[in-house]
């Protein structure tokens, strides 16, 4: 690619995206704009570890982030009331959505892209399972038990009332 | 891979601390606990990213790194859990998610 390195380039962009992408996220006035940011944000990161060679580590970051961070913080936007004024302009939200969709669609179809461009040793999950379960049996198991205390607590907290 | 003088590595590493400034300025400068909640997520996912690209180029054969990463991403999805229950408890109580009116828990 014009002589520079495809990785690197490839490190550029997305190193670059994601920076800007977070920044949205963080600047939005929009709550739900500043939400949909922050799952391409995730997108990008885990691209970025894809490119690393840690593939699985990738997809736990776009499954954990894009697709269970992202979506449960619209799902809470869905109680706060809505501020925003009515739109005015025709057919504004539909232009705005397929933007938005054509968005999420370039960036996970990217994901195949950055992992074709791949060099080096791929760390498997194989080797990662032999790790974890290995050496590190207890450490999983603590955070399995938080993972369910957290989603027990949460749960009574929201039913709660008073 | 050295390319203009910088390497991957650099790229990666000055990304994640700018990630960590946008955090930073986030939590800072944001009222709203959704806000807030991805200022926090945006720090996770930085420490994350330093984690692994540092073992990843300095110790690629060292694998616990990628072990305290997911420690930490599920430590974020509890975080980030915990602060939707919040946000939705604030603005039950206070009709707001915005964390100034949290101030009233410790007596001002």
């Amino acid at each position: 690619m014009f002589g520079i390195d495809t990785i690197l380039a490839l490190a550029y962009v997305l190193a670059g995206l994601t920076v800007v992408f977070g920044i949205l996220a963080v600047e939005s006035p929009r709550l739900m704009r500043a939400t949909f940011y922050f799952g391409i944000f995730a997108v990008l990161l885990g691209e970025i570890y894809i490119l690393l060679g840690v593939e699985f580590i990738g997809v736990i970051q776009i499954l954990v982030y894009a697709g269970g961070v992202a979506i449960l913080i619209v799902f809470s936007l869905m109680f706060l009331p809505r501020t925003e004024k009515a739109e005015e302009v025709p057919y504004a939200g539909h232009i705005r959505a397929l933007i938005g969709i054509a968005l999420v669609l370039i960036f996970v179809g990217s994901i195949g892209y950055v992992s074709s461009e791949i060099r080096g040793k791929v760390i498997s999950m194989s080797d990662l399972s032999a790790v974890l379960l290995g050496g590190y049996s207890l450490v999983v198991v603590l955070v399995l038990v938080l993972l369910f205390v957290t989603m027990l607590t949460a749960s009574y907290l929201a039913v709660e009332e008073g | 891979m050295d390319i203009w003088g910088i390497s991957e590595i650099y790229v990666f590493m000055v990304t994640g601390l700018v990630l960590i400034a946008i955090g930073f300025y986030g939590l800072i400068t944001r009222r709203n606990i959704i806000k807030i909640l991805i200022s926090v997520e945006l720090l996770y996912s930085a420490a994350v990213l330093e984690t692994i690209v540092f073992f990843h180029y300095l110790y690629p054969a060292v694998l616990d790194a990628l072990v305290f990463a997911l420690v930490l991403i599920a430590a974020a999805a509890v975080d980030a859990g915990f602060g939707i229950v919040l946000a939705i408890r604030l603005m039950k109580i206070y009709g707001a998610p915005n964390i100034d009116v949290a101030r009233k828990l410790r007596g001002e």
